[in-house]
């Protein structure tokens, strides 16, 4: 069970400021969704998080422990990343033998029993993989580490419908049996959208928000019906986008339609995290 | 860096390591077996084993180890990037498990070798270790116990292997540090400093009355002065203990260095062929 | 049954009331156990703190109550209580917006009555 401060992360690569002054705390035993869109900085935060990279400025603690080269603070966790950092002629089965030398909670009959579910051929080298298969060598081995905080890095791209939805349910299936901070950063929103507990967006290198998906979900909707009307009730709130079909317009405000007297004329329809999502980071 | 951490680094480091060393050797033996006894059979149409023997075995597995030093440092620092622990433990394991490979192979060189070479009368048993501190023999002719003889010459060989791996894991650790760019342009020093840069200086050098051919036959004797060698004291018997003492230091220092070089590093994963 | 994360109502509310459809018939019996959030949470694919919540709601209206080790089961006279809720339920949301849609439209109360019986027979 542990807790990750970030404080005033800064990183860049040449002249793009990858990610400013991000802080931000992730609890123990929470499922977060990590979101924003390409480029935003996600994979970026996650690898410094990870010692993969290094910050430019600002620190990370782990339980209070600076976490930078600190193995101790380190070992507590994991991240699924994009990048294969094993060797590509090593075999799958050879991968989690040297997790298991890592992480002395590695459950090898869980992996292997994923494996299979998979369909996974735990003797084929890592570079034989196709690019889906790769992932869910890297996601099994992620899962069966028992880390206290698990990073999964798109972990979903490229695999197939079924799949996703193995991995939507072994994902909860492992946070129900040893309770860890699991942080996803997906595209798929839509699909994730029940899964997660709490969403942390970034936009352009900064922290845009850090809600629970419930709190996000009374941050906007949508009234809909004859667009002088939508207009009149559009006037003094803070309208995100509109759509117009005619004489019918669309109007998609910020604020929880439940504290809004909304005249019974228009629709008023709640906004799903994805949509939410677009329309906070449309620039 | 935990105790824990370094023991998982070290024992993932020692098995990839000793896996690649086996397989390589036996491939060797193997071929060389195959190739004596096809050269016999070549040149007096017996199948024997005769002549076999595997000079200067010493040399070839520190140009063993200075490969597999290289070879295995990115990887090692990937995996120890990708379960949670730094650079540093992932360098200061690679340098344990590189000795103990070291030692291994020292093992191998003292003990198998000789054992190779007598499965012929006219094997050669030569180490280019004995070239530099003095053979064996000449030792045991004057009346130095024959166990502390050959313990001598395990160590020294250890230290001589490890030297050559450490010398691998430095250029190694420099081309995971550098950018692309960076790789070429260093490699392009090494590669024409001493082709170019090194004649034109002597020759610039030679303008101002400095020989830099004796300059630098000055030094290499130094050298050897600083590391015990045999004949530069006139005599058949170099200074062991001032050898061994000198390697370990170079090693040290070069580790130290490579560890500068690679403690902030980003962890750079391999590309993967036909991805 | 999937629950769908951008409905109306938040999934906890909408796992709730899928228990207390279930209840109401027969599905759940009272005293029997009802699937954890365990469970649950793993089959449909939500976070389990969501499912906790869903459940928390029905312990507290007194629908479902924890038995230490076992895990939650339907109360007695669990059944009953909802139907008395739902009827309630019923008023507000059928009759009232019955009516005034029929406002809205300009039928009168007799005319509602006398569609209401033709509705009835089949």
């Amino acid at each position: 069970m542990s807790t990750i401060e970030i404080k005033n992360l800064s990183k860049s690569f040449g002249k793009n400021q990858a990610l400013s002054d991000v802080t931000l705390t992730l609890k123990e035993n929470c499922i977060y969704g990590l979101l924003g869109r390409n480029g935003a900085g996600k994979s970026t935060l996650m690898n410094i998080i990870n010692n993969r990279i290094f910050a430019d400025s600002g620190e990370i603690l782990i339980d209070g422990i600076p976490s930078r080269d600190n193995d101790k603070a380190l070992g507590k966790l994991h991240m699924m990343g994009e990048q294969l950092l094993y060797a590509p002629s090593l075999k799958v089965s050879e991968m989690f033998k040297a997790a298991a030398c890592f992480y002395p909670e590695y459950d090898m009959e869980y992996a292997m029993k994923l494996s299979e579910e998979y369909k996974l051929n735990t003797k084929a080298k890592l570079q034989k993989l196709s690019t889906g298969y790769r992932s869910i060598a890297k996601i099994i081995n992620a899962l069966a580490c028992n880390a206290d905080v698990v990073f999964f890095d798109e972990p979903v791209l490229g695999l197939d419908a079924n799949h996703r939805d193995m991995f939507y349910r072994q994902a909860i299936e492992k946070y129900n049996s040893r309770p860890a901070t699991f942080v996803i950063s997906t595209h798929l929103i839509e699909e994730a959208a029940g899964l997660i507990e709490r969403a942390v967006v970034i936009k352009d290198g900064r922290l845009l928000l850090d809600e629970d998906t419930e709190a996000i979900r009374s941050m906007g909707y949508s009234v809909s019906g004859k667009a002088s009307l939508v207009d009149e009730f559009a006037k003094g709130r803070e309208v995100m986008s509109e759509d117009t079909l005619g004489g019918l317009k669309t109007a998609y405000i910020k604020g929880d339609r439940f504290s809004e007297n909304i005249p019974d004329e228009l629709e008023v329809q709640p906004l799903s995290l994805q949509s939410l999502f677009i329309h906070l980071t449309n620039s | 860096m935990t105790k824990h951490s370094f023991t998982a680094s070290y024992k993932y480091q020692v098995r990839r390591i000793i896996f690649m060393l086996i397989l390589t050797l036996c491939a060797a033996l193997v071929a060389e077996i195959i190739l004596v006894a096809i050269a016999n059979y070549g040149i007096d149409g017996r199948l024997t084993l005769e002549g076999i023997g595997f000079p200067c075995l010493d040399a070839l597995s520190g140009l063993m180890l200075f490969i597999y030093g290289a070879y295995f440092l990115a990887e090692f620092m990937n995996a120890g990037a990708a379960n949670g622990v730094s650079r540093t433990t992932s360098l200061v394991s690679a340098i344990a498990s590189n000795f103990t490979v070291s030692a291994a192979l020292a093992l191998f060189v003292s003990v198998v070798s000789p054992l190779i070479n007598s499965l012929s009368d006219s094997g050669s048993d030569i180490f280019l270790l004995e070239f530099i501190y003095g053979e064996k023999k000449f030792f045991e002719f004057y009346g130095e116990n024959a166990f502390v003889v050959r313990i001598r010459f395990f160590i020294m060989c250890t230290l001589s292997v490890f030297l050559c791996a450490m010398v691998g894991i430095l250029f190694a650790a420099a081309f995971y540090k550098l950018s692309r760019v960076g790789t070429v342009i260093f490699t392009l020093i090494i590669v024409f400093v001493p082709a170019f840069g090194y004649p034109m200086a002597s020759i610039s050098l030679a303008k101002r009355g400095i020989d830099l051919d004796s300059c630098m036959k000055k030094f290499f004797t130094e050298v050897e002065r600083a590391f015990g060698m045999a004949h530069v004291n006139g005599s058949q018997a170099g200074d062991f203990v001032r050898g061994g003492f000198m390697m370990l230091l170079t090693a040290v220092v070069m580790g130290f260095i490579a560890w500068l070089i690679v403690r902030r590093a980003n962890a750079k994963p391999a590309a993967i062929r036909g991805d | 049954m999937h629950f769908n994360p951008d409905g109306e109502k938040p999934i906890y509310v909408q796992m709730a009331e899928w228990i207390e459809e279930n209840i109401l018939s027969g599905a759940f019996p009272e005293e029997a156990q009802i699937p954890s959030t365990t469970d649950i949470s793993a089959q449909y694919k939500i976070n389990p703190a969501t499912a906790l919540k869903g459940m928390n709601i029905l312990v507290d209206k007194g629908i479902i109550y924890k038995k230490r080790g076992l895990g939650m089961f339907v109360s007695e006279g669990a059944a009953e209580k909802l139907r008395s809720e739902r009827k309630q339920e019923f008023f507000e949301k059928f009759v009232k917006s019955l009516m005034s849609e029929a406002e809205k439209l300009g039928i009168t109360k007799n005319e509602v009555i006398d569609m209401i019986e033709r509705g009835g027979d089949k």
